[in-house]
């Protein structure tokens, strides 16, 4: 800069000016710079680095996985699949292999047209469809919804870029409509306040125990490059999701197949309004609960309520002759009769304002308690209970679960009605003796034959064996309460006494089963009504359990307003028998070893125990 | 000054008790020899400084590197899990009962009729031929 030569202080002041103009717009240009750094990294410094992270995080969501469903052994009842919905941007497939207007591979085509040619048979669809989709100025165009994953994947290697995807979870019931009444079906998922997805359940176990079933979603922000790539070091966040809790059901998925196969069979066969089979140990662990008709859980376009209800609990009904058996067991219990106690029954009996009548005709018949029971003679069962006070009765039947709620906690699950002593109107007091002025659901009317297979010992019915945490530690679900309601003694005296009923002067011999004693009884019963506000039809049941002699399972099949038949032994009869055989083989029950009961049905040596009757009692009505 | 310099320059100087006579003998001692850097300090701060950048920007690279990989793992994990699942998937579509009865139902399976047991008392039950297969699927 400088020069060697000192210059003479007279001489031109150019130079010396220039040095300052120089110096100066240097200066100038400094300052502007150092301006500019200082606001930037002084006033917005936060503003930018702010902006930039948000550039580079990601924020994904971790999902959880909605605890599954399985039966007694692990067999999947209900389980969440995931499944993708392809979306595509059509203004970004518009430009699908072109640059500047020039095509790029010469393989493909252009455009909309070209992208479909790829996309459709991967896809599986009709490729001008497609492209018409994929035609547009939008950015949202939906191409295919729930696909599977490893189609997705598939679609994602064409590397077409406009096409996404959005992930969905479906619920897959793999028993299907075996068990749908039961499992329940899981309806579309909804987005709640906060912007989480909310699984919405329309029914049975899936609404039951939403808060166990429901996971809930996590989250993950993190910073990532270009490439998609974390950024290492760089800030994260998890929120580490939470999945649901699986339910592990009492059910035996076989047996609620075989069950249900075999009511919806007969529910089409004799056009009956609806159907319900009910197995379940003596412990009252439900192994099966089937309910027809049902719903396919993978066509749920003409659902209607009636298909979703598990009739097995959410139908009450007037129970008509298996009822019998709690006034027999209070008339043991309480010690007014034995099983050879003589009744002389006649063909007719008048009580209050009402002549009641048996199921058919008959002069003066001579029969123990066994045999009016075997008989379903309602005149007989009334010749019995009225020795008792109404008190009496009603006590026993509240005692045997009638009229309160299970504690299954089963969405729509009715308790049935019994009415007490003092709220009887007409000729009640006499009816709820053989079954009618009262209802009860289907479970109800099974646990009263498990307790008698329980010695006298009421347990409580479950249908929840144990839950399982997401870590997989299974919780074992506490046993029902137990309760006894019968001595031993009067438990065994019914099971004898109701082996007559299979028996060849009994009401239901097509469910004796060959091999193993069975106990049971028949139904036949007035229907109530509820459209038409009277009663109308029949309820036809046969409720039995097996073997007699060292009881293990207990099966009661209900048929609702049957048209072509409709008396419980021939029409419950069949489905007991079928159902029971079945289920003997499949728990590995050994067949008896004890001789049938035998017990005297008749006395006097009437010759007339001698004729055989095939049909069930229908009860009267109840003045109501 | 501080103080403690101030107190040793005033100190008296200590006489080292020897005899008067017997002066110390001053000898010369030749220096220890100093082990001498074969670099010039300089070069070596540069040298060490430069081995530290290329081993910060080894790491780094490292680093980077495995979080490449841990990408490429985590999209192979997606796709085996994704095959996992729509073979579970299959699997309970498969064993549910009512797809392994028609299975059988195709292969000209019936359901056992009244099954004999065997036991101490002998044959239990009457065997019965099962029926022909007809086209009466039990749906």
């Amino acid at each position: 800069m400088s020069r060697r030569r000192p210059q003479p202080a007279d001489q031109n002041p150019r130079p010396d000016m220039r040095m300052r103009v120089y110096t100066l717009g240097v200066l100038g240009g400094l300052t502007v710079l150092g301006g500019r750094l200082v606001q930037l990294q002084g006033a917005d410094a936060n503003a930018l680095a702010d902006r930039a992270l948000e550039q580079r995080t990601s924020e994904t969501t971790l999902y959880a996985k909605r605890g599954d469903i399985l039966d007694d052994e692990g067999v999947v009842l209900a389980t969440s699949v995931e499944r993708r919905d392809v979306i595509a941007d059509p203004r970004t497939i518009s430009g699908f292999n072109l640059r500047n207007g020039k095509q790029l591979e010469e393989r493909y085509g252009t455009g909309p047209a070209g992208a479909a040619a790829l996309l459709a048979p991967v896809l599986g669809i009709d490729e001008e469809t497609l492209t018409a989709k994929l035609t547009g100025t939008n950015r949202y165009a939906k191409v295919a919804v729930g696909i599977t994953p490893e189609l997705w994947q598939q679609v994602s290697d064409l590397g077409i870029a406009g096409i996404t995807s959005v992930r969905q979870t479906q619920r897959i019931y793999p028993t299907g409509a075996a068990s749908s009444t039961l499992v329940g079906i899981l309806g579309t998922a909804e987005t709640d306040a906060h912007g989480n997805t909310v699984d919405k359940p329309l029914s049975g176990l899936e609404s039951a125990d939403q808060h166990l079933l429901q996971g809930r979603n996590g989250l993950m922000r993190y910073e990532r490059s270009l490439g998609g790539q974390e950024i290492p070091l760089g800030n994260r966040e998890t929120t580490e999701p939470v999945d649901g809790t699986s339910l592990h059901l009492t059910i035996d998925s076989d047996l609620q197949w075989k069950a249900q196969s075999a009511i919806a069979a007969k529910v089409a066969e004799t056009g009956a309004r609806s159907g319900t089979v009910v197995i379940m140990d003596k412990e009252q662990r439900l192994l099966a609960l089937a309910s027809a008709p049902s719903i396919d859980p993978t066509n749920l376009a003409h659902l209607t309520n009636a298909q979703l209800q598990n009739t097995a609990l959410t139908e009450s009904f007037e129970p008509g002759s298996t009822a019998k058996v709690v006034t027999m067991a209070a008339a043991l219990e309480e010690g007014v009769d034995t099983a050879a106690s003589r009744f002389t029954v006649p063909g007719e009996l008048k009580r209050s304002d009402k002549t009641f009548h048996d199921s058919h005709e008959h002069g003066d018949e001579r029969l123990t308690l066994a045999g009016v029971l075997a008989q379903s003679s309602n005149i007989g069962t009334i010749l019995a209970g009225e020795k008792m006070t109404a008190e009496v009765l009603y006590r026993y039947q509240r005692a045997f679960g009638f009229g309160s709620r299970t504690t299954l906690e089963f969405p729509g699950e009715t308790g049935g009605i019994v009415a007490k002593p003092e709220d009887y109107s007409g000729t009640q007091r006499y009816t709820v003796m053989f079954g009618q002025g009262l209802s009860v659901n289907a479970v109800q009317a099974a646990s009263v034959f498990a307790t008698i297979a329980n010695d006298g010992v009421r347990t409580e019915p479950t249908l929840i064996a144990g839950t399982s945490d997401p870590q997989g530690n299974y919780t074992a679900e506490p046993a029902g309460e137990t309760t006894r309601v019968v001595s031993a003694a009067t438990a065994k005296t019914l099971r004898d006494m109701m082996q007559a009923v299979v028996g060849e002067s009994g009401t239901a011999a097509d469910a004796a089963i060959p091999g193993y004693l069975v106990a049971g009884k028949t139904g036949t019963a007035n229907r109530y009504d509820s459209d038409l506000g009277r009663y109308s039809g029949y309820t036809a049941s046969f409720i039995g359990l097996a073997p007699a002699d060292e009881p293990e399972l207990v099966v009661a099949v209900i048929l609702q307003d049957p048209k072509t038949n409709y008396y419980g032994g021939s029409a419950a009869g069949p489905v007991f028998k079928d159902v029971m055989t079945y289920a003997l083989a499949r728990r590995g029950v050994a067949p008896s070893s004890q001789p049938p009961a035998d017990l005297p049905l008749t006395w006097g040596g009437d010759a007339e125990a001698e004729q055989e009757i095939t049909t069930g009692a229908v009860g009267d009505t109840a003045g109501q | 000054m501080s103080q403690p310099l101030i107190a040793a320059r005033n100190a008296p100087v200590r006489q080292l008790k020897t005899s008067a006579e017997a002066r110390p003998e001053l000898q010369v001692v030749t220096p220890p020899v100093v082990r001498r850097l074969r670099l010039p300090l300089p070069v070596a701060c540069v040298l060490l400084l430069t081995l530290g950048l290329l081993g910060l920007l080894m790491t780094n690279i490292a680093i980077a590197g495995d979080a490449y990989e841990i990408t490429d793992l985590q999209v192979q994990s997606q796709r085996l899990s994704n095959e996992q699942q729509a073979v579970a998937e299959s699997l309970a579509q498969q064993s549910s009962p009512e797809q392994l009865a028609r299975r059988a139902q195709q292969l000209g399976m019936v359901a056992a009729p009244d099954p004999v047991h065997l036991s101490e008392h002998g044959v239990v039950g009457k065997a019965t031929p099962a029926p022909s297969p007809t086209a009466s699927a039990a749906r």
